[in-house]
């Protein structure tokens, strides 16, 4: 191709790049400015107040508004479908990678994009869906459940949730192939062509994602305590909301030092003093980023837990067993997922006393998630009538596939297993049992729960939706139960291929890969089916609207708790 | 307003930017293009490299050594590994002594030698083939390694002529010649504890 072409080429695509934006911002500036010029004739002052005080207390449906709207629910909107486009770009890519190994050696992509695909998958994911989704929940439900008497800061949230978007959009350019946890030897690799060669892009745009993320949190966290209705005392508080308090102190208590590693790491690319190859600080990076790296784990299934909370009574027809175990056991995991961010390296040369003392603190975990896990057996055990719903289904899925996901986490955590185990695929089953049970089971739940709202009142169909959910929870389970059997037996993670005598555990993962993707797909039919139908029922949710549950609830077994 | 549609919309957003982002994804470039072989070659030949993250050859005779060949030569490589890093060998048409991997040069290259075939193993030998077809410059290069393990290869056009061929010199005699800072951050330590720093290289 020649050079003329290029140019050619190159100046035609901007030209109609800058065509559609120039379009778009017209329709943005257009939209703002009739906002404000019915905030002036309501007599306000600024259309921001006017959006906040137009919008309260009132259900809010999905539509382009939520675009130029910066009142918490448009922006929690704004972060749930944001974080659902991703979670279908990681989706897909993950899925892409079972199909690349079908065979032992690598047939269908080269090995770069296997890289590129298992990095994108990764923090898409972790960073982008379930911290997104978390937000998104997070800021749509929580001005109705604290009854927040003010919500002035949205333009500030605003500006968070673009730096978020911006980033990802970043990270998906980047092609970075340095894995979700950026170790410096490699993320300091710029390939010369292709694969990991933008990978400045990559760390750039992390370090967008987690100034958007931190900033949201905090004008959360400032929403909850400062805005909060005097009709909802601390000791009142809706478990989610709870939830939702100690994910993003956790959140905002542990982002610093990566956020301060990944600055070094890209002042790296232009002079190499701190992360380089010979330097000893390395384990430093490590360090750095699992003190962060932990939490983030916890950060993505906490705010399910939360929903959990929220939806059991609403099918069970009862109250939450136990209120204050609840609080404690979420609070508990809080504190504790701060002093585990070493069973991520306990290969890595910290010394066994370190070791062990990060292996007895993760089986402190246990501790918490028993009293979540019991506490919502209890809430079942007691229930009067239980609708076995969809979302129903899928958090009692969600409940068990914790239960094997944290099993397994903990057999992982001791040192000596740990030492056979690590870098195997029982990593990635006990995780992907944990994530693909909760952060995304319950992110269904939590829409199929809230889809009349979303949609201004239609209705999904229940049919499709059961499909959705029973594919999605089998798919998981085969996807990680094989996994499990191959890592335990030494199936290594994360590489392109595999010993063929692995062959009958990585058929079993591709097939419930591939279920979990017509699970989804499933999924996204059944929201374009439903939505174009017409509105056939009421805007309200049950979280947002909880209906009557009768105080006596003396039917179960110990006749309740709290 | 009560009854818009814009999940539907949303829908389509999610199909058309996983559609964008998964081919933009899927069309990584990467090293490695397909290559034939010829079963009955005009010439034959066999080099012997050694793979050391200093420089090809580093420690076994000139590094970075210029290799010359007749067009039409199938080349068999035989690789050993001299340290414990990754490394590859990748030929890609193009190049000059002052910029060897220069940004059009870059296309069109050959992975000859992998990662997982040239074994982290000090010592072992592996061996790949390369079919010259057409005369001109072409560079070896290790993607791992892309500003240490980088030499050229002079293909000339006719046999036996000598009009292109270059006195093997070191091009890139060590990363010092590249980036200051790599002499005292990462590779003063790898030196240091195999111990042939000696007065080869200089600090």
């Amino acid at each position: 191709m020649s050079t003329l072409s290029i140019l050619i080429e190159t100046t035609v695509i901007l030209s109609v790049v800058f065509v559609v934006l120039a379009y778009l911002y017209y329709k943005l500036s257009t939209a703002k400015m009739s906002l404000s010029k019915a905030a002036d004739a309501k007599g306000y002052e600024d259309s921001e107040s006017y959006v906040t005080d137009m919008m309260a207390g009132k259900p809010r449906r999905l539509d382009w508004s939520i675009l130029y709207m910066n009142d918490s629910k448009s922006i929690g909107l704004r972060f749930i479908f944001a974080s659902l486009i991703f979670l279908f770009i990681g989706g897909a890519f993950g899925v892409m990678m079972r199909l690349s190994l079908t065979e032992p050696v690598p047939t269908i992509i080269q090995p770069e994009v296997y890289n590129v695909l298992l990095t994108e998958h990764a923090t898409i994911m972790i960073y982008l869906f379930t911290v997104g989704m978390s937000l998104g929940l997070g800021f749509y439900l929580i001005p109705t459940q604290i009854k927040a008497v003010r919500d002035n800061m949205g333009n500030i949230t605003s500006v968070a949730f673009w730096l978020y978007l911006v980033g990802g959009i970043f990270f998906v350019i980047s092609r970075s192939a340095f894995r979700w946890y950026l170790y410096p030897p490699l993320s300091l690799q710029l390939a010369p062509y292709g694969a990991g060669s933008d990978a400045w892009l990559g760390i750039l745009a992390m370090e967008l994602i987690f100034i958007g993320i931190s900033m949201a949190s905090i004008v959360a966290l400032k929403i909850i305590f400062l805005d909060r209705s005097k009709e909802v005392p601390l000791s009142r508080l809706p478990l989610f909301t709870w939830s939702i308090v100690f994910t993003l102190i956790m959140l905002i208590s542990s982002d610093p030092p990566i956020m301060v590693a990944l600055g070094m790491l890209f002042y790296d690319y232009f002079n190499p003093v701190f992360f380089t190859a010979g330097s000893h600080n390395v384990l430093l990076f490590t360090d750095l980023f699992w003190f962060w790296g932990h939490p983030i784990v916890y950060i993505a299934i906490l705010p399910f837990f939360g929903i959990i909370y929220e939806l059991l009574p609403r099918f069970s027809g009862t109250k939450i067993y136990s209120y204050n175990s609840g609080v404690f056991g979420l609070g508990l995991l809080m504190v504790l997922s701060e002093l585990v961010w070493g069973h991520h390296l306990q290969n890595s040369g910290l010394g066994l006393n370190w070791d062990l003392f990060f292996s007895i603190a993760s089986f402190a975990v246990v501790i918490p998630s028993a009293i979540t896990v019991f506490n919502w057996i209890a809430t079942l055990w007691t229930a009067t009538s239980i609708r076995l719903t969809t979302p129903m289904i899928l958090v009692l899925n969600g409940i068990i596939d914790f239960i094997i996901g944290g099993i397994t986490g903990v057999m992982l955590a001791n040192t000596s297993v740990n030492e056979i185990l690590h870098g195997t695929y029982a990593v990635t089953s006990h995780f992907h049992y944990v994530f693909v049970g909760i952060s995304l089971g319950i992110t269904l739940a939590a829409f199929y729960v809230l889809f009349p709202t979303f949609s201004g009142g239609r209705t999904y169909d229940e049919r499709l939706a059961r499909w959705n959910a029973y594919l999605v929870a089998f798919g998981s389970l085969l996807m990680s139960t094989s996994w499990a059997i191959g890592g335990w037996l030494g199936m290594p993670r994360a590489v392109d291929g595999y010993f063929a005598w692995f062959q009958p555990y990585q058929v079993g993962a591709i097939i419930g890969g591939v279920i979990i993707g017509i699970g989804m797909l499933v999924f996204l039919y059944n929201i374009a089916v439903s939505w174009w139908k017409a509105p056939s029922t009421d805007m309200d949710n049950i979280i947002e609207n909880p209906p009557e549950i009768p105080s006596d609830t003396s039917g179960g077994a110990i006749g309740g708790g709290r | 307003m009560e009854g818009n549609k814009a999940g539907v919309g949303v829908v389509i957003i999610i199909a058309i930017v996983v559609a964008l982002s998964f081919s933009y994804v899927l069309t990584t470039p990467t090293g490695s293009q397909k290559q034939t072989i010829p079963s009955n070659p005009a010439y034959t030949n066999t080099t012997y490299l050694w793979a050391d993250a200093a420089g090809w050859n580093f420690n076994h005779g000139v590094v970075n050594p210029t290799l010359n060949y007749t067009v039409g030569t199938v080349v068999t490589f035989k690789v050993t590994e001299a340290d414990t890093a990754p490394h590859t060998l990748t030929i890609n048409p193009g190049g000059s002594v002052s910029n060897p991997i220069s940004g059009e040069s870059r296309s069109g290259a050959y992975t000859v030698l992998s990662i997982a075939q040239i074994t982290q193993t000090k010592g072992h030998q592996s061996q790949g083939q390369f079919y010259f077809s057409k005369p001109g410059v072409y560079t070896y290069w290790c993607t791992v390694h892309p500003t240490t393990m980088v030499g050229l290869i002079y293909v000339n056009s006719t046999s036996g002529s000598s009009s292109a061929t270059v006195a093997p010199q070191s091009v890139l005699s060590g990363p010092s010649n590249i980036n200051p800072n790599l002499q005292y951050s990462s590779y003063l330590d790898m030196y240091t504890i195999s111990g042939t720093a000696g007065g080869t290289f200089e600090l």
